[in-house]
């Protein structure tokens, strides 16, 4: 044991006078690389208040990036046929892509990226008020690359908006658009989207939110011989006015559209008219047990063209007077979510659409519907790998109608 | 580290407690209560695939979802806190302690959401939820 001690403190001796130069050396210069730490330390302070390489406008502001990857793999039957360009309309889904003609086209396949998007927000903290919030969103649904080389889509501004103290000021969602939609990968034909610049103010309550929007106007107005024509003749902004409420089991929004319609001398015709527009929308979200639950939607109004289905059917149309008049069109949708386990969902809709036609012109169109049936599985948390099959049908005013079928396969990561 | 000992020391507590610890409305009210907290823990987690909306959007639901999850909390808080005034003779001094360490928790977990809440700090949320999420699974896997 003694021996072992003195072998121990021996090692110590010898590592004293093997390293005593090296230390002393290490004194001599200690003074200088404490000197070079505290002046590290001071460069990193100064940085840490700059946030780093990223020098935003405000020392009280955050920024997030995120975003999501996206790969869409579609069969189609039949397809809408464009050649060596970007089949657009093979991958979108909405009432307008259901061809009214087949021939060359019965089956093809088709895969794009361009489902994957890019965001930046940003937070700025204010006293004793809620923060200013800012986003900036972009996927790459832009001018189309072609498929024979690159696919090299151009992106394309989704969102770019600010909110603060309950203002919403920039481009996003509109009003009309519902707060429940079904959970299906394609929405059904009924779809209510628009997405446009805006200022809107909105009211919050316990559980409600009342909401009140002007919106940029656009009139899409069929002509005499039933050619959709979008005229930027408008005067005054769309007025919405929207109404959320939620329980625990339901989430629930009224939406009320009020607007002007307007051609004035457009393509040198001599008509100058106006015709107003109104409409609303409902939707609703129960749940009925646990998260299954279903998704219902009313759509309907005068004029409202633009607002539902991708403006499948015009705002108004010039009547056989030559006068503006707005017609009336609607949408209904159903929906149901069920969660088979704590990954795996099963999902299904059903939407359709109509509208009452002023002009007697048999290829304008009457009405259409859509299926969706569909499994959505998260194998990892954030990641999405679904399925869906859609069945669509579409009718002209001729009664002839036409359908297609298409099996969606997507796979996401958000990061 | 702190919280791991802290729910430790509180499973050891109530270890070996395999008796029914509340009463049958007790434990009806709670299982609903945690049934509702794990639907709104899910679809907290399953905003990110609503890809119609946008990313603020998405946020005002997990503000929204989050001022529901910190209700529930705190009603599960207070439920577990009416132990120590009622002392329940079917449990002991260990086993009412032993909640009270995991209502203690659950009771600093929700006010750090409110603070969350109150200040919009969205993406601060998701990881206190699995925290108050692995409270949950551990007071029930030493509880139940």
């Amino acid at each position: 044991m003694f021996v072992l001690t003195v072998m121990q403190q021996y090692d110590k001796l010898v590592g004293i006078f093997f390293f005593m130069p090296f230390a002393l050396y290490a004194d001599a210069n200690l003074t200088t690389y404490v000197q070079g730490l505290e002046e590290r330390i001071e460069h990193l302070e100064k940085e840490k208040k700059s946030k780093g390489i990223l020098n935003l406008g405000s020392e009280d502001t955050t920024m997030f990036l995120g975003g999501k990857v996206t790969l869409d793999t579609i069969y189609l039957h039949p397809a809408n046929g464009q050649n060596g360009g970007s089949n657009s309309n093979d991958q979108f889904f909405n009432a307008n892509d259901i061809p009214t003609s087949r021939e060359g086209e019965e089956s093809e396949l088709t895969l794009t990226a361009r489902n994957s998007k890019f965001w930046i927000k940003t937070r700025t903290a204010q006293v004793n008020e809620k923060p200013l919030m800012t986003l900036l969103e972009v996927d790459f649904w832009g001018s189309s690359g072609t498929e024979t080389n690159s696919n090299s889509h151009n992106i394309r501004l989704r969102h770019a908006y600010m909110i603060y103290n309950g203002w919403t000021l920039g481009q996003t969602n509109s009003l009309f658009v519902g707060s429940s939609k079904p959970h299906t990968l394609l929405a059904p034909v009924n779809d209510v989207f628009m997405r446009q610049p805006l200022i809107s103010y909105a009211k919050e309550f316990d559980k409600s939110r009342l909401a009140i929007s002007f919106e940029e106007p656009e009139s899409v107005i069929m002509t005499q011989d039933g050619v959709k024509k979008a005229v930027n003749d408008d005067r005054f902004p769309d007025v919405v006015l929207k109404f959320q409420h939620n329980t625990a089991r339901s989430e629930s929004s009224l939406s009320l559209l009020g607007r002007e319609l307007r051609i004035d001398q457009e393509n040198q015709s001599s008509i100058t008219d106006t015709a107003f527009g109104y409409g609303y929308n409902l939707t609703s979200h129960i749940q009925t047990y646990d998260e299954n639950g279903f998704t219902f939607g009313l759509v309907g109004g005068k004029g409202i063209g633009r607002y539902m289905a991708t403006s499948f059917f015009p705002s108004a149309v010039i009547n056989e007077e030559g006068k503006l008049e707005a017609q009336f069109s609607w949408g209904a949708d159903i929906a149901y979510e069920h969660w088979i386990s704590n990954n795996l969902h099963l999902n299904m809709a059903l939407g359709q659409i109509e509208t009452d036609n002023v002009l007697e012109i048999d290829s304008i169109n009457k009405s259409a519907w859509s299926g969706h049936l569909g499994l959505q599985y998260n194998p990892l948390k954030k990641f999405l790998l679904g399925a869906e099959y859609v069945h669509g049908s579409r009718t002209l005013q001729s009664d002839e109608t036409f359908t297609l079928d298409r099996l969606y396969v997507r796979v996401s990561y958000n990061f | 580290m702190k919280r791991v000992i802290t729910s430790l020391v509180a499973i050891l507590i109530i270890a070996g407690c395999t008796d029914k610890v509340m009463s049958n409305k007790q434990t009806s009210v709670h299982s609903t209560k945690s049934t509702e907290l794990q639907t709104l823990m899910h679809k907290f987690d399953n905003l990110i695939y609503q890809h119609y909306e946008s990313e603020l959007d998405r946020d005002h639901k997990r503000i929204d979802y989050t001022k529901d999850m910190i209700g529930i909390v705190d009603e599960l808080v207070a439920d577990s806190k009416r132990l120590k005034t009622l002392q329940p003779k079917n449990l002991t001094k260990q086993q009412i302690q032993g909640f009270m360490v995991f209502a203690d928790i659950l009771e600093a977990k929700s006010k750090e959401l409110k603070l969350m809440v109150d200040n919009y700090q969205t993406e601060e949320i998701a990881p206190v939820i699995t925290e108050i999420n692995n409270v949950c699974i551990n007071c029930h896997a030493t509880v139940r």
